[in-house]
């Protein structure tokens, strides 16, 4: 079965061009036929030996936090260079985690320049590549995203190869404003250049998809042998569709194989997993727990749920997925860009959120603007503090990750492109030289840093959009920016 | 002769601002200022009557801000936006001759049906298809992750209908679930006995689930595939109802059961879509969901590409409880009512009366008064003025209609036709309002965008916005602060489109409800219209609406093709849209002639191989 693959031999669609399906697919251990446990074993293990592992042994844990509709430019960025940074009003939050932060300024996304002025800054913000402007058909985004990337590269080590959550529902419809889908904006990860990644909005299947009990054997060799069945029916389909049918089908077949490797992960699993370490089983049933008194309680959908614990939700499921190494790549956006969400409950906050952003330099509205940009900053800073205090080796699980946070422009109401707000938070296993503000020379490509990112996943990339080489002085504590 | 079918297409006479007489004289002297210098194709009115077949490029472009090139002559913005409409008009134009067929067929020689991808069933498809072949009424797929919509704004279109891994997951797990709940009648249509061995039993069994399942007969090669999925569990031994389940699993995941597959034939021409493949789509159509027996006699019998079957089969499934899957998925995205259980969220400090019993009963207001009009093929015109509506006691309060009382909605007479159509419900006004406004300009979009079909341009970067709230500031009302603001030459080409629009509704408050002050001085709900017409208020907005019936029908048909189709239009499907509305408006305006028509449309019955 995995020498008529489909796509076998072809090249991924990926404009990076670095990766074909062979060597993919030899990656991810994916050979869908084979009795699924002898499949997996030497895989896994081939696999784990060709990554490095962090210098302090645990592995790293990539995070991103999208933040729709850019920040109050006037108040975001650090005075004071490197370890001298003195927080901004926005960033003030962070001071408790000062030391855990870098501050990076004067990136920029090239692909984002050109097109309107939200939906080309959110879809290639983790591709860095050129997003076809359309209302629906021929959706193309360009390139597979950096987290999704990875994803393809060592979600073979976890029971799940990424995760994606928000708490707004896809935005649907074209925005005839300026011509383009409204699904662009609702999606920073693209598994490829025409398939989004569908994001979990609800936290309790969220839940329970990252920690449900393991299957018996007996329901697992079960599912195992319909996924083998169905692979099948999809193989004989496919030759009788047409050529863009196929690309649809295609994603049938991922999605085939990202179960069986689900399947395969929990069967190689045993207790000596940090998922039946009492203290996580105790972390886990807390945050089931907190789920339930949330969402049970509303008689009605979502009205009533406070926005602020909400997110906290969702932010805990990806921190406990983490620590648990349920995955260690992982998407998450506050909203959707173009967001209208009434952040009212904030204390001199009277509107939404796009709406505010357009603030035509009102001192007025500046100030509602900069609040709302803090109540991100404050939840960021809940999950960092939350993966401070969890404790993993010698360190903490923050020693051990990059949280990024971060905005597809500077300025809403300008929808600035240049200088974009970055955070990059988490020690990233002792390769990162935190608690400093990093300005770059202008424009610098932000592509440069997924660059680093992707080196510091253990899967490094020669290069990725725009890039020109690695971020320097993420790791030099003596770098002062450039 | 080019003045008629421009004045029907709608948008031209109302942006030839300064000259009462429309032409095509004026965005050609536009085409010929800005764009000809480079673009000498698009010197030529295109054959008598007929637009010139760049002209969509350049309405793209020139929609876009794409062209002209920064380093060459910039149109001012309200020159844009007269380009912008008056290219949209004279695109929107059918060739003379053609126009005046009664039965117009695609126009060119080789008709293109157009091309829908390998459709995945969508979560309300799925959710009624398990319905349907389980008997098991828990839509599952709610708790899915929400669908995308794509071109056509519908959330049924294949394009933006993904496989991701976590809804194969969903796919699995509910499988199970949902065969654990059906009844055991649905699935064992025989079982093991003394006549009947457990392989000839399960063959029954499976023969008619998957065939059910794939909404087409099942092929030798399938079945001995699933026989002997369910041999190798029996083996195990398993019991037979549990073996036979297992296989019926795999057949709950297939690929044949979770998309739409329509199958390419040799050859480059177009070709009708085969019997079972036009039951699906009159199924997923009007019910949004799997064919009935029915519809399988008639596709087995070969007979659902006989237009007088198909008009028959459409009525009959127009009475079909199931058409409310139709009909509440097609107005709730159209008119995007939806979003009052999404985005839609009015401040409850200022709108205490909010509640989610409210919420649904404007919900269903819309729901009902739609279903009503498709259902009994009533005028399509009802929706832009009534003198119904369906309310409960809570909307009753709202609306101030004495004598509703209770829960249920029902139809009530309106006395008072300052209510009476979408316009003036309060679901549409609620989700075209912020938090805690109103909007003029989201109000006037919206009618430019979901009644008319003609949008406004975008508006210029820096645009910059009014504040949150609609009291009086600075001695100015809120509406005199809109005024002001759009007085820049930039925003009023727009403006002047949309705004007079929405404050013809401006009498109704952020939830719809009526008002006549804001923060204590009296609404101002007059307006003029660009062709210089006065109106004041939701009953004259409303007449003027109706006088644009031809663009409201045009958008609306278009709309529908759409949603029916599951794809997004292209240009090649314009001689389809202009056929029906003729249909159209020589029938009434029937609700039930725009459904048959659309059913017995070219596309909806071809497609071509790619």
């Amino acid at each position: 079965m995995a020498e008529q693959h489909p796509q076998e031999g072809s090249d991924m669609p990926t404009s990076h061009g670095k990766l074909t399906r062979r060597s993919a697919l030899k990656g991810l251990g994916v050979t869908m036929c084979l009795p699924f446990l002898e499949a997996l074993a030497p895989a896994v293990l081939a696999a784990e030996k060709a990554l490095p592992n962090s210098p302090t042994g645990a592995p790293v844990r990539m995070a991103v936090l999208y933040m729709p509709n850019g920040v109050n430019p006037h108040t975001w960025l650090p005075e004071g260079k490197g370890a001298a940074m003195k927080l901004s009003p926005i960033l003030a939050p962070l001071e408790p985690l000062k030391s855990e932060i870098l501050v990076l300024s004067q990136l920029m996304n090239k692909q984002s320049i050109e097109g309107d002025g939200h939906y080309v800054k959110v879809a290639p913000f983790l591709t860095g590549t050129h997003i076809t402007k359309t209302t629906g058909s021929d959706l193309r985004c360009g390139g597979v995203s950096l987290d999704q990337l990875m994803a393809q590269r060592i979600g073979n080590l976890t029971p799940l190869p990424s995760l994606e959550l928000s708490v707004e529902s896809v935005t649907t419809g074209v925005d005839t404003n300026v011509g383009y889908t409204r699904l662009y904006g609702s999606h920073i990860s693209w598994s490829s250049p025409t398939t989004p990644m569908t994001r979990e909005i609800a936290p309790k299947a969220a839940f329970d998809r990252l920690f449900r009990p393991r299957p018996t054997p007996k329901a697992a060799a079960e599912d195992a042998s319909i996924l083998d069945a169905v692979a099948d029916d999809a193989q004989r389909l496919r030759a009788t569709i047409g050529k863009a049918d196929r690309a649809k089908l295609d994603e049938y077949f991922t999605a085939v194989r990202s179960v069986e490797g689900r399947i395969q992960a929990d069967a190689a699993r045993r207790a000596s997993q940090v998922r039946e370490d009492p203290a996580a089983r105790r972390e886990i049933a807390r945050l089931g727990d907190r789920i339930r008194t949330v969402y049970d309680h509303p008689a009605d959908g979502d009205t009533g749920i406070d926005h602020t614990e909400q997110v906290r939700i969702m932010l805990d499921l990806m921190v406990l997925a983490f620590w648990t190494d349920t995955t260690r790549v992982a998407t998450f956006m506050y909203g959707n860009e173009v967001s209208g969400r009434n952040f009212s409950f904030l204390p001199g906050v009277d509107g939404g959120h796009h709406q505010i952003s357009h603030h035509e330099n009102d001192p007025a509205k500046l100030a509602q603007y900069q609040r709302i940009n803090m109540w991100h900053i404050e939840q960021y800073a809940y999950m960092l503090s939350r993966m401070r205090d969890l404790k993993e080796g010698d360190g903490s699980l923050l020693d051990h990750s990059m949280v990024l946070f971060a905005s597809g422009m500077k300025d809403g109401n300008a929808h600035e492109p240049h200088n974009l707000p970055v955070v990059l938070a988490g020690r990233g296993g002792g390769t990162l030289a935190t608690g400093r503000s990093l300005a770059y020379s202008p424009n610098t490509p932000l592509c440069d840093l997924h660059l680093a990112m992707a080196k510091r996943m253990g899967a490094p990339l020669a290069q990725f959009g725009d890039s020109a080489g690695e971020l320097p002085g993420l790791s030099d504590a003596t770098f002062m920016g450039a | 002769m080019l003045a008629a079918p421009i004045l029907a297409a709608g948008g031209w006479a109302r942006s030839a601002d300064e000259s009462p007489a429309p032409s095509l004289e004026k965005p050609h002297a536009l085409l010929k200022r800005f764009c000809v210098p480079c673009h000498a194709e698009l010197d030529t009115l295109g054959k008598p009557g007929a637009p010139n077949p760049h002209w969509t490029k350049a309405l793209t472009r020139a929609r876009e801000g794409t062209m002209p090139p920064k380093s060459a002559p910039q149109p001012s913005a309200a020159e844009r936006a007269r380009l912008v409409a008056g290219l949209t008009a004279a695109t929107a134009i059918k060739p003379a001759s053609d126009a005046q067929k009664p039965d117009a067929r695609p126009l060119n020689a080789a008709p293109n049906p157009g091309r829908v991808l390998l459709h995945r069933l969508s979560r309300e498809e799925y959710n009624n298809t398990v319905r349907d072949l389980l008997g098991v009424n828990t839509r599952p797929a709610d708790s899915f992750p929400p669908d995308g919509s794509g071109g056509g704004g519908f959330d049924n279109n294949a394009d933006t209908l993904f496989v991701p891994p976590i809804l194969m997951e969903r796919y699995l797990a509910t499988a199970t679930t949902l065969l654990r709940n059906a009844p055991p009648e649905r699935l064992f249509i025989a079982r093991p006995g003394p006549k009947t061995p457990p392989r000839e039993a399960a063959r029954q069994c499976l023969t008619r689930f998957a065939t059910l399942a794939y909404r087409r007969p099942l092929e030798p090669a399938e079945l001995d595939r699933l026989l002997s999925l369910f041999l190798a569990a029996a083996h195990q031994g398993q019991p037979f109802e549990a073996t036979v389940k297992r296989t019926m699993k795999a057949i709950l995941v297939s690929p044949h059961f979770l998309f739409r597959v329509e199958r390419d034939r040799p050859g480059a021409a177009p070709y009708p879509l085969s019997d079972y493949e036009m039951a699906s789509r009159l199924s997923y159509f009007l019910w949004a969901s799997m064919p009935d027996a029915e519809l399988f006699r008639l596709a087995a019998t070969k007979k659902l590409q006989d237009p007088a079957v198909l008009d028959a089969q459409v009525r009959r499934m127009l009475k079909d409880e199931r058409a409310q899957a139709f009909t509440a998925s097609f107005v709730g995205q159209w008119l995007r009512v939806r979003e009052l259980k999404t985005t839609a969220k009015p401040d409850p400090g200022r709108f205490p009366d909010y509640t989610p019993v409210l919420r649904d009963a404007m919900l269903e207001e819309t729901n009902r008064f739609f279903d009503s009009i498709v259902r009994n093929g009533d005028s399509l015109l009802l929706l832009l003025d009534s003198d119904y509506t369906y309310l409960n006691e809570r909307l009753a309060k709202l609306y101030e209609v004495p004598g509703v009382q209770g829960d249920t909605m029902r139809r009530v007479p309106l006395k008072d036709r300052r209510r009476g159509g979408i316009l003036t419900q309060a679901s549409v006004l609620t989700v075209t309002s912020f938090p805690q406004r109103t909007s003029p300009v989201l109000r006037g979009k919206w009618v430019l965008e979901e009644v008319l079909g003609t949008p406004a341009p975008p508006p210029p970067p820096n645009a910059g916005g009014l504040s949150p709230n609609d009291a009086p500031e600075a001695g100015m009302t809120f509406r005199q602060r809109l005024e002001l603001h759009r007085n820049k030459p930039e925003c009023a080409s727009c403006h002047s489109r949309m705004d007079p629009l929405g404050f013809g509704l401006e009498n109704f408050d952020g939830i719809g409800r009526w008002r006549d002050q804001i923060g204590g001085v009296a609404v101002d709900s007059s307006g003029v219209l660009e062709n210089g017409e006065k109106f004041s208020g939701p009953v004259e907005l409303k007449r003027h609406l109706l006088s644009e019936k031809d663009a409201f029908i045009r958008s609306l048909t278009r709309k529908m093709l759409a949603y029916a189709l599951g794809r997004g239009l292209e240009e090649y499907d314009a001689p389809t849209v202009t056929a029906i509305t003729k249909r159209l408006s020589a029938n009434g305006y029937s609700a039930t002639t725009l459904v048959t028509e659309i059913a017995k449309s070219y596309p909806f019955r071809n497609r071509r191989n790619g």
